[in-house]
């Protein structure tokens, strides 16, 4: 059976979520001048946003014909930006274990679309 | 923070974090996974309807209720338990959709898919463990 080109819509919107995710830890990082602020700043507004965008973009790809079960699959791309995000925007360190994790992700990907 | 908290954790194993992991404990935390994968239900359940349709923004507003009861729930989570054991739980959500793939949505679940799916489940235990 051929794949769905839209589930690459889902990967999308994995792939901005984890940018999401850096404002976020961005924001976490910095010291804010009030309990509100922590949440009402920029930073973690436009993280919300992206996300938020990336739940329509689902939304759409799924009214494309794309089965539910694709959904957590290509989502599972997010933890490789993860890591390779976090080590770009936060120096954190990138171990074997996370190398050896990302090929796994990607190799059962593959097997799944096989 | 939570690589703070990680290495605070791992020294203090018997205090408030790294609470001993019960089949309660396991329960509570799979709940709060299964109401994420709940996230992506109603984000399939929305898209069989027309955008902008009363039914579709009704599944947005469950999607979101969603999402808001999973972070606050994942919070106290993460605050109980080490965060090694928050994740390996947190890597099961690709099971559980699998399972509301086959009953909810009736759909083709093949071999090929299951062990895709762990060997993904495996790369994703792997990522966490060393990921703060």
């Amino acid at each position: 059976m051929p794949v769905n080109p839209w589930i690459f819509g889902i990967a999308f919107s994995a792939t901005i979520a984890s940018f999401a995710q850096v404002l976020l830890k961005k924001s976490a990082m910095e010291k804010h001048e009030s309990f509100i602020r922590e949440y009402l700043n920029i930073k973690v507004i436009a993280g919300y946003a992206i996300m938020f965008v990336g739940m329509f973009v689902n939304i759409y790809v799924y009214s494309r014909g794309v089965e539910y079960k694709n959904g957590p699959v290509m989502e599972s791309i997010g933890n490789i930006w993860v890591v390779f995000l976090s080590f770009l925007f936060f120096k954190e360190p990138v171990t074997k274990k996370k190398i050896l994790g990302n090929i796994l992700i990607i190799a059962g990907i593959l097997i799944f679309y096989m | 923070m939570s690589r703070e908290n990680r290495t605070a954790s791992a020294g203090d194993g018997a205090g408030k974090r790294g609470k001993k992991v019960t089949l309660l404990s396991l329960i509570v935390i799979q709940s709060a996974v299964i109401v994420y994968t709940g996230s992506g239900i109603c984000s399939k359940m929305a898209a069989a309807w027309p955008a902008f349709s009363f039914m579709w923004m009704l599944w947005i507003f469950l999607e979101v209720c969603c999402l808001g009861g999973y972070a606050v729930f994942w919070q106290q989570i993460i605050k109980r338990f080490d965060l090694s054991v928050a994740y390996a739980n947190r890597a099961f959500a690709i099971f559980w959709s699998m399972l509301w793939a086959l009953i909810i949505f009736g759909e083709r679940v093949t071999l090929k898919n299951i062990i895709g799916v762990v060997v993904i489940f495996a790369g994703i235990m792997l990522v966490n463990q060393d990921a703060g």
